[in-house]
């Protein structure tokens, strides 16, 4: 045996019987790697394929901090009341009021309508009152709260803001009892152009809408959404 | 073709046959070994070279003249001199109809700002850089109207005005007041100028102009 392995040419394989009239060997390796390569695609399609699988939003509730690249938003309160003589809205109407703490985590100083496109989509009770494209006329305001005589609308680097997003509800409409907050994330990135670094959105393609596919398109880009923010809605008196 | 004869000169039908070269002169070691450092030398060179070559981060930066308080600083488009800085807890600004008074929980640092043009108009802004790189711009708190970011810089005589920030107290040492053109979104150079001023202001001396803010800074706006 020992004599015909040693005959034995490299070009028969492992199959071929050796000329030395020894018992035949088994092909082993090729059937393992095939039973290997068939339960490794199962096991992978049985697990969504290949493709990335999609990270689930974090879930926060009130209170809660979220680090969104370019700023650091404490969740604190939403609240119905009455516009004071503070600067943030027409007084004695009722607005809805997201009440944040932000910190500027950049370098320099940004408007507070940056919390325009670092919270895209908000709801209440399911009813979407802010949506990611719509102009900033119509949207919610937006005001830094400083010392509750005035608004402003700046977030200096390194400094933590009190921000006010605010929606005017109607006369006599029925005060929502949560409000659910999609919030998105920046990323410090090269630009293409001019090969400078600035704060971009984190965004990622889905399937078009109907308006898209009016215009052609077979995908829309929109803002990804890294946490969703369920805040109860208390209802100031009076 | 014999389209234009003029410009084809005509290959003569066999060239005479070169004359026999000489050999070459041999080059002696020396020359040779000093040649090859050189082009070591000039290859180094110009690797060295690509050192200097600004990252891109910085290839937009303005063109920054820098100077110290009370001290003139001459840009293509300005010329530019702080003339003091201040601190103060609230600002009131009297307008024609009513004052608007208005307190930080930080601290407003108050800069009085001299400037000129050498050739035409120009309107001015700021702002404020810390030691640790932070950029502060003027603050809203306080109406543009009573600053010097509203007003036009003439030429031919010095006009001055007032920048107002609000920083935390502790990023105020160290920190650099800049003072530049107005950017304009769609036209203008793409290489504004500014002129940057050192406020000189260490942690000791900091804290004592801030224990000693005053308590309203009145300005007419």
């Amino acid at each position: 045996m020992r004599k015909g392995k040693k005959h034995r040419l490299p070009s028969c394989g492992m199959t071929s019987t050796p000329p030395g009239g020894g018992p035949r060997r088994r092909p082993v390796l090729i059937p393992v790697l095939a039973v290997l390569a068939a339960v490794s695609v199962g096991v992978s399609a049985a697990f969504g394929g290949l493709e990335e699988a999609p990270d689930e939003p974090e879930q926060l509730t009130k209170g809660a901090e979220f680090d969104q690249g370019q700023v650091l938003t404490r969740f604190e309160d939403a609240v119905v009341g009455r516009a004071g003589n503070d600067g943030l809205g027409v007084p004695g109407r009722r607005y809805l009021q997201i009440i944040m703490k932000v910190t500027n985590q950049s370098d320099r100083t940004v408007s507070a309508y940056l919390m325009d496109r670092a919270l895209p989509t908000v709801w209440a009770d399911q009813k979407k009152i802010k949506a990611k494209d719509a102009p900033i006329t119509s949207g919610p305001r937006i005001v830094v709260s400083s010392s509750g005589r005035s608004t402003y609308s700046q977030l200096h680097p390194g400094v933590t803001s009190t921000v006010i997003m605010a929606f005017e509800m109607r006369p006599g409409q029925q005060p929502p009892k949560s409000v659910q907050i999609d919030a998105g994330t920046f990323e410090w990135t090269k630009t293409f152009v001019s090969q400078t670094y600035e704060w971009y959105q984190v965004t990622e393609t889905a399937p078009p809408t109907e308006e898209d596919r009016k215009k052609g398109r077979t995908s829309q880009s929109r803002p990804k959404v890294a946490a969703q923010v369920r805040l109860p809605v208390t209802v100031e008196s009076a | 073709m014999a389209a234009s004869p003029g410009f084809v000169p005509q290959a003569p039908p066999h060239r005479p046959a070169p004359p026999p070269v000489a050999p070459p002169p041999r080059v002696p070691v020396w020359r040779k070994i000093v040649a090859a450092t050189l082009g070591v030398i000039l290859i180094s060179a110009a690797v060295y070279v690509q050192t200097f070559v600004l990252d891109g981060s910085r290839l937009d930066d303005p063109l920054t003249v820098s100077g110290g308080i009370q001290e003139a600083v001459s840009t293509d488009v300005f010329s530019a001199r702080l003339d003091r800085v201040e601190f103060a807890k609230s600002v009131r600004v009297k307008k024609q109809f009513g004052t608007d008074e208005d307190t930080t929980d930080k601290v407003f640092l108050v800069v009085k700002v001299g400037a000129t043009a050498p050739r035409r108009p120009i309107q001015l802004t700021s702002h404020l850089v810390t030691a640790d790189g932070l950029r502060f711009d003027v603050t809203d708190h306080v109406t543009d109207t009573a600053t010097l970011g509203s007003k036009w810089v003439q030429p031919g005589w010095w006009g001055s005005g007032l920048f107002f920030f609000e920083v935390p107290p502790d990023k105020v040492p160290g920190a650099r007041v800049v003072v530049s053109q107005k950017a304009s979104t769609i036209f203008g150079d793409q290489y504004l100028a500014e002129a940057s001023f050192d406020l000189g202001l260490d942690g000791a001396k900091a804290g004592q102009m801030i224990q000693a803010a005053k308590d309203v800074y009145e300005v007419s706006g």
